[in-house]
């Protein structure tokens, strides 16, 4: 009977745990000869399945041996290792049945966020539409549905110290780089977090840096994207209750390919792929140009051309850099704005601070035309590259671009640009180098170099 | 933390202001100089009479329809004193990196052309594609004429050297980098064009050219011969050819023009300039019907035609003593070279004589027969 | 040989046009110019056969570990510190030749410190990454900047103004003996891949160098040298183009695109030659920076697990750069730069010497 005290025990522990909690449930079932306990937290179960797969065998079933053999087969069953591995468990929506002075232990979970959304973020005109949704094992289970390969491995962690969230690290077994997979695993099992509430969380925390601007790690919602990433050896992480799966490693160029690009014929993606660098590129250096031409170099630009910019400057108070730095400051907070805001409104928020503001800055005589053209130009050809992370972090880079072309000219800016090449390619992605240009095939590629 | 941001903030604000400070001039601060103009004066303290043409920005175009200009002149010792001088006449910084066109008067034509273009070419503002030209009467009176078709954000003057706007044979196109080069090489002479301007007709006129050889020497070129010169240099490859026989008189527009020469000297015997042209064209004009086989005709007379009126420009050039076309240079281009080269050229050149084999190809009657 | 080896060979040829490489060779137009380029064409080509294929046969390690595996200490650390000045020597010409035209055309009213400041400042981060970050930083501006030179090129080419008959007259000089100065500064246009003397660390597959890859090493160089020679001589004439401070410039404004928002090619031109001088700096101080670090390393000098050794260097080629630069008038510092190029190609000479010597010894 030391088998049965040990369990009298544990129960008893558990529930002194839990009795504070008005939803914490202890059940005896009882008939002729057959006697069970089941602990569970109501609110957290799923009460139909409760009924179905165990109340109600107890009451069919003829002996108490029958009843733990049938519980024993259930696929829901779940090991039971520490006690406080059980608790933390039936606060996840487990159920624990102590019979014959054994426990057992059952995922009863009940799940409300396990319906798959539509992709909202990254969206493609043809390709699948749907998401991930906010539940893991339905995410998994979307990523198995696509990728069928015995190869694919999936491992189960557990994050943050106090949230004890499941995560799930995918990869391909044969493409997967043995090197990146290591220092994912030890990335993982260093993380100290209470709390991780996404994905987004996620990712930062796991690159340690306090000061980072370029993105490591891609941030995505689409399942074709993961799949992708996974047959090209990549390692996939998903968090449960968040939409977004981390793709690792991901360099420089992986934040510019859109799923699109898979889909279309040749020469469309390449012009496609054409146009996202060029709105990278404006969208970096136009602010910066404008400023290094019209107040260094103007002997650059065309005559006519130079003519037309110092004529629409006629009137403005003050200098270039300033007239750059209020627009494109006013542009950044109608972004945001028009993110926080709820949809419905959003639209309206653009069109008061993009047309009304515009307009009424250039009759003013505050801001050139030609300004709120480079103004909206950059806005318009940030919003091409394709990876949100991307997108702000050259938000961000082109201030510091603009702050180097004030200082300098024309001449700084062009050395501030090789400096950002020379800063992206000192960066690597799990030991991969983040700008690396790619010209030869694979596997000369790796080739000594 | 947020201190030490906001700390940064204003550290990064100020220091753009202050470090701002040096070559940081905003566009509408600078006054565009667009062409400059350098006239001789009598005065011998004050030798130069120097005018820029300012271009002053204008807001929208529907605002001001037509360009306006701002003109500045100083009488001077040199020209970089002018300059100046002329800086405190304005109150814009002086910007010459859009000056595109140098106009020289007349008057200063007789002085030492090194000396006084030295300024163009030492500055470093001055682009190397400025256009030269030779103002009639004066460089003054070029600037301040203003075409009626002139529109803002284009010059006049640019429009007639560009190639954008008029295209013509008769405009002799000449760089500043080229007009140096010709200045200082032995065996290309300088040549510019002449713009004519008059007090009455507010327009341009340029269909001359002038000719420089050494200090003193200069030839002006009527504006037939300007043509020629443009044919032969290859710097226009359309041009037009009229031929009057007896009764006849009908023209040519040749849109293929190919020009090549040798140089030979055999021993013993008169050095011989060979030339070979090749036009091709069809009939612009004529005073009879052009019926297909009559093309061939057409094509015999004008090479004739052609053929003389090329030799006569050629022997102008030599009895003048002036080599625009760098006969001398493609003497020492192709033979080695050796100490007295330069000195066979001065003898051999003013007994050159000229066979131009001159082959127009009249290709078709145009629209109609 | 992998491709990082050409962008070596790239940079080199583009970068010398606006160092006194050409000026070296106008002045001897009369002389032995042609001949001369000619021969160290022929020259430099089999030097630089020589020292990669004598590097391919150690993959993966540079000039230091290899003087440091079979020579001894007395030996190593002169060669070393020597190689060091020179190439050390190399990147400063590149940079004080572009700080005068920067001034002189691109931002005249900033003061020289300034410019000077702003171009060591960026060189000092990419000199401190590693070798492959640095081969991969070149590969990216070369493949963005030398398009556009090529694109210049043959714009020049093709020019109305250019005017061959001058071209044809520079070549009447062919009959002339070579001289000194002209050969040393033309060996300096294709000596690009002696950079591998630390660049071999991060080659670590075996390479091959073959006839054909000698031929293309020759092939360009020749279309270099040619093109660096020729092209402002069929602009600005021939007798007169030593006169010319920056001939290349000159010629750069020589052309203009009629359509465009740039008018002015000498724009275009300077903003790629200053990424393409900028790279050749980069290379060069990198090798310095590596090479000084085979000799100096100060173990106890640390940071929070940083040993800051390299940023000591770092301190010195400020010192250098500003107390030099500021220092020289243009004539100067063209009188200067001859006698330094005078002196780097032949030093490559030593450096193959040394290496046929270890080859012998690896073998024994």
């Amino acid at each position: 009977m030391q088998r049965s005290t040990k369990a009298t025990e544990t129960i008893r522990w558990i529930t002194k745990q839990l009795k504070p909690n008005t939803d914490f449930v202890e059940k005896n079932m009882k008939i002729e000869r057959k006697e069970a306990t089941l602990l569970f937290i109501k609110t957290v179960v799923d009460g139909d399945q409760l009924q179905k797969l165990v109340i109600k065998p107890f009451f069919e079933m003829d002996s108490e041996t029958h009843y733990e053999a049938y519980l024993q087969s259930l696929p829901s069953q779940q090991e039971i290792t520490t006690k406080e591995k059980l608790i933390i468990e039936l606060t996840k929506g487990s159920v624990i049945i102590v019979i014959r002075g054994q426990l057992i232990m059952l995922d009863v979970k009940k799940v409300n966020t396990n319906n798959v959304l539509e992709a909202a973020i990254e969206t493609t005109t043809q390709g699948p539409q749907y998401a991930f949704s906010e539940d893991i094992q339905t995410n998994i289970n979307l990523v198995r549905q696509r990728y069928h390969e015995p190869t694919l491995t999936v491992e189960i962690f557990e994050v943050g110290a106090k949230s004890h969230q499941a995560l799930a690290l995918m990869y391909d077994r044969e493409t997967v780089s043995q090197e990146v997979l290591n220092k994912v695993r030890k990335n993982l099992k260093e993380l100290k977090e209470p709390i991780i509430q996404s994905t987004v969380e996620l990712k930062r925390v796991m690159s340690k840096k306090k000061y980072t601007l370029f993105p490591k790690m891609m941030v995505t919602e689409r399942t074709d994207r993961v799949v992708y990433n996974l047959s090209g050896g990549k390692v996939v992480i998903l968090l449960d209750g968040d939409p977004f799966a981390i793709i690792a490693p991901c360099v420089f160029f992986d934040f510019l390919s859109a799923m699109d690009d898979n889909y279309y014929p040749y020469f469309v993606v390449k012009f496609l792929k054409g146009i996202r660098y060029l709105g990278m590129f404006f969208s970096l250096v136009l602010p910066g140009l404008y400023v290094a031409i019209s107040s260094y170099n103007p002997e650059i630009f065309r005559v006519q051309l130079a003519l037309s910019v110092a004529g629409s400057r006629v009137g403005i108070p003050y200098p270039s850099f300033i007239e750059v730095l209020f627009m494109l400051l006013i542009m950044e907070l109608l972004i945001e704005a028009s993110v926080r805001l709820p949809k419905v409104i959003s639209g309206t928020a653009t069109t008061v601070g993009g047309l009304i503001l515009g307009t009424a800055a250039t009759e003013a005589a505050l801001v050139s035309n030609i300004m709120i053209i480079i103004v909206s130009a950059v806005a318009i050809s940030n919003f091409a590259i394709p990876i949100n992370e991307m997108n702000t972090a050259v938000r961000v880079m082109k201030f510091v671009l603009l702050f180097i072309a004030t200082i300098s000219g024309i001449a700084g800016l062009t050395l501030g640009l090789i400096g950002l090449v020379m800063y992206l390619t000192h960066l690597n992605s799990f030991g991969e180098p983040y700008l690396k240009v790619f010209i030869q095939k694979k596997a000369n590629e790796n080739e000594g170099i | 933390m947020n201190r030490k941001i906001l700390f940064l903030v204003v550290v990064v604000l100020t220091s753009m202001t202050l470090i701002s400070g040096c070559g940081f001039k905003d566009i509408d601060k600078r006054g565009f100089v667009v062409a400059v103009g350098v006239d001789g004066t009598k005065n011998k303290k004050k030798p130069y009479r120097l005018t820029l043409k300012l271009a002053v920005p204008t807001g929208t175009f529907k605002q001001s329809p037509k360009p306006t200009y701002a003109y500045l002149s100083i009488e001077s010792a040199t020209l970089a004193e002018g300059i100046r001088i002329l800086k405190t006449h304005t109150d814009k910084e002086l910007d010459f990196a859009h000056a595109k066109v140098i106009v020289l008067g007349e008057s200063i034509l007789e002085r030492d052309m090194k000396e006084t273009f030295d300024i163009f070419l030492r500055r470093r503002d001055f682009q190397g594609i400025a256009w030269i030209a030779v103002g009639e009467p004066s460089a003054e009176g070029i600037l301040k004429t203003n075409p009626t078709t002139d529109l803002p954000g284009s010059n006049a003057l640019f429009n007639i050297f560009s190639n954008e706007g008029t295209e013509s044979a008769y405009i002799v196109t000449t760089y500043l980098y080229d007009f140096s080069r010709r200045l200082f090489e032995a065996g290309l002479d300088p040549i510019l064009p002449i713009i004519r301007t008059t007090e009455k007709t507010n327009e341009y006129r340029t269909n001359q050219a002038i000719v420089f050889k050494d200090d003193k020497k200069q030839l002006k070129l009527n504006t037939e011969d300007t043509k020629f010169y443009n044919i032969l240099s290859e710097n226009e490859t359309k041009a037009d050819i009229e031929v009057s026989k007896k009764e006849l008189l009908f023209a040519i527009a040749a849109n293929n023009i190919k020009v090549n020469y040798k140089i030979l000297t055999p021993a013993n015997k008169q050095p011989v300039l060979k030339m070979n042209i090749d036009i091709q064209g069809i009939v612009e004009e004529s005073t009879e019907r052009v019926t297909p086989e009559k093309l061939k005709d057409y094509s015999r007379d004008a090479s004739e035609v052609a053929q003389k009126r090329f030799t006569h420009f050629l022997k102008l050039l030599q009895e003048n003593e002036v080599d625009p076309l760098g006969f001398g240079l493609r003497y020492k281009a192709t033979r080695l070279h050796n100490r007295d080269t330069e000195a066979e050229w001065q003898r051999i050149y003013p007994q050159l004589k000229f066979d131009v084999n001159a082959k127009v190809k009249v290709k078709s009657p145009g629209v109609i027969e | 040989m992998n491709r990082y080896f050409y962008y070596l060979l790239a940079v080199n040829m583009v970068a010398h046009i606006i160092t006194s490489v050409p000026m070296v060779l106008f002045e001897a137009r009369k002389g032995g110019a042609i001949v001369s380029m000619i021969l160290s064409l022929i020259l430099g080509t089999i030097m630089i056969y020589w020292i990669t294929k004598i590097f391919t046969c150690f993959p993966g390690k540079g000039y230091p570990e290899l003087l440091k595996e079979y020579t001894s200490k007395w030996i190593s650390f002169p060669l070393l510190l020597s190689t060091a000045l020179v190439w050390f020597t190399a990147g400063l010409i590149t940079v004080i030749t572009y700080s005068a035209l920067l001034r002189r055309f691109l931002t005249p009213e900033m003061p020289l410190m300034g410019i000077i400041s702003m171009i060591v400042l960026f060189v000092s981060f990419g000199i401190l990454m590693n070798s492959r970050s640095v081969l991969y930083t070149v590969e990216i501006v070369a493949l963005l900047s030398i398009p556009f030179t090529i694109f210049i090129f043959i714009k020049m080419y093709l020019d109305k103004g250019m005017n061959w008959d001058f071209v044809r007259e520079a070549m009447m000089y062919i009959g002339n003996m070579p001289d000194y100065p002209s050969f040393s500064a033309s060996l300096y246009v294709i000596l690009g891949p002696a950079n591998l003397i630390i660049f071999n660390r991060v080659f670590t597959d075996k390479q091959k160098m073959t006839w054909k890859q000698l031929l293309i090493i020759g092939i360009t160089g020749a279309f270099a040298l040619f093109t660096s020679y020729f092209i402002p001589i069929g602009f600005q004439g021939f007798q007169h183009i030593n006169h010319l401070v920056h001939p290349w410039f000159l010629t750069a404004d020589s052309i203009r695109m009629k359509f465009g928002f740039i008018e002015r090619v000498l724009f275009i031109f300077a903003l790629v030659n200053l990424a393409v001088s900028f790279l050749s700096i980069l290379v060069h101080w990198h090798v310095t920076t590596e090479l000084l670090k085979n000799i100096i390393w100060f173990k106890k000098f640390q940071w929070k697990g940083y040993n800051l050794t390299p940023l000591v260097f770092v301190v010195l080629f400020w010192i250098g750069s500003l107390v030099i630069i500021p220092y020289l008038t243009e004539p100067q510092l063209h009188t200067y730069t001859e006698y330094a190029l005078n002196f780097l190609s032949p030093y490559v000479l030593v450096i193959l010497f040394s290496l046929l010597w270890i080859k012998k010894r690896a073998r024994a």
